[in-house]
Order: structure tokens, then sequence, then C-alpha cells
């Protein structure tokens, strides 16, 4: 049995890879014996009115906030989740201007990550995500990495409370909202950054607003947006999301704002972001300015039932490099961003079919600048007893280039992800 | 030397969230069993209200009918205590199931007293 423990251990190290995402764990509803459809809807990833204030409440009820948690007892479940993923994709391109592109598979073994986290005594709380590779390839990467680790604290009372969060912030929606869009939310995860900081939050009934200070990595939107794992969407981008030395403090203000209890909501951000690399290289894009580049991203998103099972969520995102509330300049126009439109139909609990359309632009006034993304994905529960579901997703990316046309790419993905 | 670096910062993180966790539940006091009430209004009356007549808000984010979370009235006021103890035990839609997080003499006490605000409430 002894001789079995490395190869075992060695092959759990091996096992860990896919990127890190913001999904449900369920170690929370472990805590409360809740189900996942009491924080989540219309799918994993996506927080309801109550989850939403769950979790802004510390992990915890609202009304529990001062209370000890679990009445005092300690369940070690109760705060640990692991999760194992794997997935394939295939992909083919058409290019307007003839050129060949090459057909493209991918398969994607042993991804995992493990979580911790939870309320904590009366007023505390952890959320940490540890996570081994990469994700690109089989068994790719190894090193493991800490996506997020947050302490933070919570007073006052089931309407009306504060927060305090330092640490590592991964793009889980933490200071943004996970009222937005399923799927390859790109826009959605532009205000969703990655960094080391300090936020600061007040909730008020329905509203929520917060202040973030961020070590923060996003990426200018010249250089294009930022995917769902925070790295740079764009291969021009100058800025290396994981290198911290390029950037600066970054602030951001968010509001939040449910209306009723059915799943109208609206929030807005406001990231004010600073690129020392930029200044230092120019010949990379950057403005030549020692004293680097400042940008900022604005964004609006809102989520509404329209009938019975059917959801609608809009947003636009815009920004600007140069430019931002600390410049002698200050605020110029916004020339880059996009906007999205999404429907979700919940086929049944936890189950949605969603229809997502994506519009992406690096310069509002070039008509050649854009690139249009229209998906149409689920995500269905496969086991219930162990948290078992599969994220297939049909998408069809099309890029303008010019007076040439189009290029195409269509490509065909599904995802198994394994939570215990 | 980098590498390494973080790699001894996540390990000191981990330990730290860990040992923190231990420590704070460690010196918790340890209470007395909770009783039917205290079950009850720790595990049932997010949804269902204190008095058992349900919470009309929460009905609204979980998308049912409200009179679904009322346990006064309707199908739930004509249960009987087995089957209540059943639907507690095994779930139903967005009930949560409770079994293995309530013991049997657990899920009594909260029929008893669920039982108790039912007639509480016929009285009335």
């Amino acid at each position: 049995m002894r001789k079995l423990g490395l190869p075992v251990l060695t092959g759990l190290v091996l096992f860990l890879g896919l990127a890190p995402l913001a999904w449900s764990v369920p170690m929370f509803a472990r805590m409360y014996s809740y189900n996942c459809s009491t924080c989540h809807y219309p799918g994993y990833g996506q927080l309801n009115k109550f989850g939403y204030f769950f979790r802004a409440a510390g992990y915890r009820i609202p009304k529990d906030i001062g209370k000890d948690m679990n009445d005092g007892k300690f369940d070690l479940a109760n705060y640990v989740t692991a999760r194992f993923s794997a997935g394939g994709s295939a992909k083919t391109t058409s290019n307007a201007s003839g050129a060949p592109t090459a057909d493209n598979g991918s398969f994607t073994l042993g991804g995992a990550s493990l979580y911790l986290g939870g309320g904590i005594a009366k007023n505390y709380f952890s959320y940490s995500e540890l996570g081994l590779g990469n994700g690109t390839g089989v068994f790719s990467g190894s090193a493991p990495s800490l996506s997020s680790v947050k302490m933070g604290f919570v007073t006052g009372s089931e309407n009306d409370f504060f927060t305090v969060r330092v640490g590592k912030f991964g793009a889980d929606g933490f200071a943004g909202s996970d009222r937005g869009p399923i799927g390859n939310a790109s826009i959605a995860s532009a205000v969703k950054p990655t960094g080391t900081g300090l936020e600061l939050g007040y909730t008020h009934d329905d509203t929520r607003v917060t202040l973030a200070v961020w070590d923060g990595i996003q990426n200018p939107t010249t250089t294009g947006l930022v995917s769902t794992n925070g790295k740079a969407v764009t291969s021009t981008s100058i800025q290396a999301p994981t290198s911290d030395s390029n950037n600066s403090k970054d602030l951001q203000i968010f509001v939040n704002q449910f209306i009723g209890d059915d799943g109208l909501a609206i929030n807005a951000t406001y990231y004010n972001g600073y690129n020392a690399a930029v200044g230092a290289t120019a010949s990379s894009g950057g403005t030549g300015d020692s004293a680097g580049q400042e940008f900022y991203n604005a964004a609006l998103f809102a989520s509404s039932p329209i009938v019975k099972d059917l959801d609608i969520k809009a947003g636009i995102e815009a920004g600007q490099t140069n430019s931002g509330i600390f410049t002698t300049t200050g605020l110029a126009s916004p020339t880059g961003g996009g906007f999205f439109g999404e429907l979700d139909y919940s086929v049944a609990e936890i189950t949605p079919i969603v229809f997502r359309w994506d519009y992406t632009t690096t310069d509002y006034n070039n008509q050649y600048a854009d690139t249009q993304k229209f998906t149409l994905g689920s995500l269905i529960p496969l086991a219930d007893w162990m948290n078992v579901y599969t994220n297939p997703t049909l998408a069809l990316t099309r890029t303008d280039t010019g007076s040439a046309g189009y290029n195409d790419s269509y490509a065909l993905s599904d995802s198994l992800f394994v939570f215990f | 030397m980098r590498q390494n670096f973080r790699a001894l910062i996540a390990f000191l993180a981990i330990f730290f969230s860990l040992f923190f966790f231990i420590t704070a539940f460690a010196l918790a006091a340890a209470s007395d069993p909770p009783s039917g009430q205290k079950l009850f209004e720790s595990k049932c009356s997010q949804c269902h209200g204190k008095d058992a007549k349900g919470v009309v808000k929460m009905a609204k984010v979980l998308k049912v009918d409200p009179a679904m979370v009322d346990l006064t009235q309707g199908k739930a006021a004509t249960m009987t205590s087995e089957d209540m103890a059943k639907t507690i035990t095994n779930g139903n839609k967005k009930m949560p199931k409770f079994k293995g997080k309530l013991t049997d003499g657990q899920i009594q006490e909260v029929v008893s007293y669920l039982k108790s605000l039912q007639s509480a409430g016929e009285k009335k």
C-alpha cells in the first residue's frame, strides 16, 4: 500500500491543470445544507440575488453576520472543495484572403483546483484557490498557482453591512458582478481584473458599492479586453498579465443595484488603470513617456427576466488609453470596447441553454477593427450526487479584415467538471 | 529563486489559512444539541420563515410559487408527520435533502416543532 503512495500522489499532482474559472463551490452549500439552485440561476457560475449577497456578506447569510458559523461547530468539508476537469475542442477557420489556416483541436485532461474558504467565526471569512498547471494540452504545466487568496471582515446587520477584503483577487467577479454573461464572456471579464489589493464594500438593502485599490493587471483597451482567465485576448498585448512589475496601483469603483427579487439588476463599473511598462517600451506601442500610461474602462450591465424561464443579459464596455481621472487632460471619449446580448433559457434546474452575441472593437471609429462572436451553449448537470456537469459550446467568431472581407472560425468545445 | 519564494508563500498562505480555521473553531464554545425550534430556525427559516408562513421574497428569488414555501397552508398543512419527515430527509425539487445532514431524531424534532406551529396557526 505504501508503495502506491508516491505514484498516486504524483498522479494527483499531474492531474491538476486547467486554468481556474469562477464556478460554484459546493462547500458553501454544504455549510447551509442548500441546493445549488439556492444561490445559482440559471446555471453554475451565475449568482441569483440570494447568492450575490451571500458572497458579499462573507459566504454567509447576511442575517448570520455576527453569529458563529454553523453554531461554532467545525467540519472541514464545509470549507474545502476540489474540482477536476477535462475538455476538448475542435476548430476550423476560413480566411477572407484565402490564406490557409490549419484546423486544430485540443484535449485537456487533468485540470484541478482546490478551494479553501468560507465564513469564519462571527465576522471573518476567507477564500483561496490553489491550481496546478496552465490548462493547455495534456498534463502540461505543473507549477502551483494561487489564483485567489483573500481574507475579509464583515460587520453590520442583514440589510446594512460593511466589508473589507484584502489579498490576491482572482478573475472571479470579486468587486465585480457574477450577473454577467455565461460562456466565453470576454466583455464581462473586462470588469473582473485580477491583482493584489484592498477592497472596501458597503451594502444597503439591494444596493452594493465597492471601492478597490489593486496592483491590477487589466490591459488597456487598445490591446483588447481580457478573457475569463484574466489573460489578454489580443496577441498585441504589451503587458504580461502575470507580471506585477508592469503595473502600478489601479482603482475600481463598482455599484450593483437589484430591483425587485426576480433577477432584475443593473451594475456599473469604472476601472482606472496604470500601465507602467508602456512608457518604458515605446517601441512596443507605448507612449515613450517615462511616467507610463494611464487608461480607463467603464462598463454597464443589466439582467432581467423576460417571461418564465427566459432571461436576458446585456452590457456595454468602453475605454481609452492615455486617459483617466489622474491625467492632466482628464477623461477622453472612449475608443475601444464592446457590447453583448445574451438570452438564457432554463430547460431545467441549473440547466440553461444560452445564446450570446459579442461585439468587440479596438477602435469605435474604425469599422474594420471589430470582432463578432455568436455562441450557443449549455451547462448540463450530469450526476447530482457528485456535482458533475458538462459545458458544450458552439461558437462562430467573425473578424473584420477590411475590404477583403471576414475571417470566420467555427469552434465546437466541451468540458466536463467534477466537484467534490 | 523567485519560483521557490512563490511556492513558499503559497505553502504559508495555505498553512495559515488552515491554522486560522481550526483555531477559530476550537475556540468556539460547544453548544447544547439544538432543539427542533433551533434547527428549524437555522435550517428552514430562510425560505419558510420563523413562523413557517414562507418568505415571499425568497420564493421570488428561487422562482417558485410563494404558496410552496408556506407550510401553514395548502398541501404542507395536511401532510402527515411521516410524509413531512420523508420530505425533509429526501428533499423535493428546490427543497434540499437533509439526509446525512440531520439525524432521524433531529428530523423528528423539526417535524414536531413544525406541527406545533401549524397547530398554533389553526387555533388563531
